[in-house]
């Protein structure tokens, strides 16, 4: 049974849950944009706090969900995030021509999906969640309606999505037959060091095919450019973080307590999936022209990076994945907010890298940052992309995966020259002039691109600072 | 009662192939039904039958009439009146029909038997089913409040009618040729 401890620690999902009401029930009484606006800043401003201020505990919550230092990390890290995405999408989507208040209410109810399925320690509630997220992830990425290509993408990943909770639903119920249990604090004990059944391994690897099109890994990548590039920038902000953190704490969740990677099988597969992500991303990023494109197939060669700490399978690996995957929300959440920030009423989004010619010389500090931004994605010292690829480096070291770490080094390299086009570009003079964009007017997202700044730039200087702030 | 299972799951696999493979949209749905169906007699002899029923219900029942039901209000027009006319003859509802008797014959065995379930099975009845999902996975239910939530906000905005919009000018033009 659910008791009033438990109700405690659920306090941040129930104000999401609250609020996502009350958004909707502000709609009904009178729609106002700005007010929607204001109710969802405030509720995940709310649960952020109630986060915050949760003593940080160990313990099941339930038989559903875990209440833990990773979890509790990871879900302020969502929220905060989300938070970020709200301040974006407000000027974005005022110069819409679109109904558009229930957009916050699709966003928070998506978050608290994602924030579910960080605390999940059960199939069911990991299962429900994902489809909290990926419903309204559904309607998301297809909400500006009246553009046919963001339909189309919408289809697009509700048919991918389906067929991958099909997959995982499959691959559950498989473990669940060799093992007789859905919760992952009883699977720790069930399978002997690295002795799986032939129908656990099956099942565990049906998952994977699952996880991999979540997390965007290679053989399952497909689906990402054309989505990112069809989606509204702030929506391809939330897949591009919140979704594919969300689905990677679960996966590291299941496989350590199953103690999946002491199996030379499984360990292998997720290596090529975690090389292959690496190559494969970073040499498709090369060709493109499209900077919403380019950033798609980086987050696929990010995901392999973030591989090589779940792959490390200790307890250093953990904290190096949790350090690298706020790296790249980070600097993810600044790149794409970056292309939110600059688009404008009469040219809509600047998606081409050609839009930002001489960008240097007209908004010398907008550029700036859009350097340091894409600095930390290729993972140039100085920058927090920097010390995460570090921590990777140095769990997988410890853990000895010397051909991981290679190909870790090999391919950041080659993605260092299709970030580094972009920062040419904009270094180039040119007369096109950027006059009329959103974030013009916006006190609040300039502060957030600010925010972002800093962040970036301390975690790369001071990561140990940054590290015992979260408590890691 | 272990042959019992396999004629069910087999017709199952029959039935689902001939949907993937049919190309006439309502054959494919008779034969989701019987898919369904047989599905539904897998659950009850494992000792499920609150399942068993709910697939019936749920499934065979309320999603499948919506499912020929948008087919029928889709397939308008001359074209469509003739292949309705083809739709009850012999050819079309056989083999379904064949694969339902041998359910029916299955399900009535399994009664006359007075052996509800296959093996070694507790059998979990509705009672069960309701204290475990108002004990210990109450927020499972919760958590289905916020997905249809999610959903119906979703299906509200993306199905919403557009307001129709005319240019002043268009409106006059209108107004002129009326």
């Amino acid at each position: 049974m659910v008791t009033l401890q438990d109700i405690h620690f659920l306090m941040p999902e129930i104000v999401m849950a609250v609020g996502a009401v009350i958004v909707m029930l502000a709609i009904a009484v009178k729609r106002d944009y700005t007010l929607s606006y204001g109710l969802t800043l405030a509720t995940f401003l709310a649960a952020f706090g109630i986060l915050v201020l949760n003593p940080t505990e160990t313990r099941p919550v339930t038989e559903l969900l875990l209440a833990d230092p990773l979890g509790k990390f990871l879900s302020g890290l969502i929220i905060a995030s989300a938070f970020i995405i709200t301040i974006f999408s407000y000027p974005y989507f005022r110069i819409q021509k679109e109904v558009k208040e229930e957009y916050f209410i699709l966003l928070i109810l998506a978050t608290l999906g994602a924030v579910l399925m960080t605390i999940s320690n059960h199939f069911i509630s990991f299962v429900i969640s994902l489809e909290i997220l990926s419903v309204s992830v559904f309607a998301l990425i297809g909400y500006l309606k009246k553009l046919e290509i963001s339909i189309e993408a919408s289809i697009k990943y509700l048919i991918l999505a389906a067929v991958a909770t099909g997959f995982i639903l499959f691959g559950f119920s498989l473990i669940y037959l060799s093992t007789g249990s859905m919760s992952l604090a009883q699977l720790t004990q069930t399978p002997a060091e690295g002795s799986f059944s032939l129908l656990l391994l099956t099942g565990l690897g049906l998952t994977i095919v699952g996880f991999g099109f979540k997390m965007a890994l290679v053989p399952f990548h497909f689906w990402t450019p054309d989505i990112y590039s069809a989606a509204p920038a702030p929506v391809s902000t939330f897949v591009a973080t919140i979704s594919k953190g969300a689905a990677f704490v679960f996966l590291l969740r299941l496989f350590y307590s199953i103690g999946g990677l002491n199996n030379d099988n499984i360990w292998v597969v997720f290596a090529v999936l975690a090389i292959a992500s690496m190559f494969v991303g970073n040499w498709l990023g090369l060709q493109q022209k499209n900077l919403k494109r380019l950033l798609a197939y980086s987050s696929i060669s990010h995901l392999g990076y973030l591989m090589v700490g779940f792959l490390a399978f200790s307890d250093d690996g953990i904290r190096s994945s949790a350090f690298y995957l706020t790296a790249y929300f980070a600097s993810i959440l600044a790149a794409f907010g970056m292309i939110t920030y600059l688009t404008s009423e009469h040219d809509g989004e600047p998606y081409m890298i050609e839009n930002y010619r001489g960008l240097f010389w007209s908004k010398p500090w907008l550029a700036a940052f859009f350097t340091l931004v894409l600095l930390s994605l290729a993972g140039i010292p100085f920058t927090a992309g920097f010390m995460g690829k570090f921590y990777l480096l140095s769990s997988g070291m410890s853990a000895g995966k010397i051909v991981l770490l290679l190909s870790l080094v090999v391919s950041s390299t080659i993605g260092l020259f299709y970030y580094l086009k972009v920062v040419q570009v904009m270094l180039t003079r040119s007369e096109t002039q950027h006059e009329f964009y959103i974030g013009k007017h916006s006190i609040l997202m300039q502060a957030v691109v600010a925010v972002l700044f800093v962040v970036i730039l301390w975690m790369g200087v001071f990561p140990s600072a940054f590290l015992s702030m979260i408590g890691m | 009662m272990n042959i019992i299972f396999y004629i069910a799951a087999l017709i199952a696999l029959i039935a689902t192939f001939r949907v993937v493979t049919h190309k006439n949209a309502v054959h494919a749905l008779l034969y989701l039904v019987v898919s369904l169906l047989a599905i539904s007699v897998i659950f009850f002899i494992s000792g499920a039958p609150f399942v068993a029923a709910l697939e019936v219900i749920v499934y065979a029942g309320a999603i499948m009439v919506l499912f020929v039901f948008a087919i029928v209000m889709l397939n308008l027009g001359e074209d469509s009146i003739q292949r309705e006319a083809n739709l009850l003859q012999p050819g079309v509802w056989k083999i379904p029909t064949i694969l339902i008797v041998i359910l029916l014959a299955e399900l009535i065995y399994v009664f006359a038997s007075n052996q509800m379930t296959a093996g070694n099975v507790r059998i979990v009845d509705a009672a069960e089913v309701s204290q475990r999902l108002f004990g210990g996975y109450v927020l499972a239910v919760e958590m289905t409040g916020i997905l249809l939530l999610s959903g119906i906000v979703g299906a509200y905005h993306l199905g919403r009618e557009k307001k129709r919009e005319y240019h002043r000018y268009l409106q006059t033009n209108e107004e002129e040729h009326e």
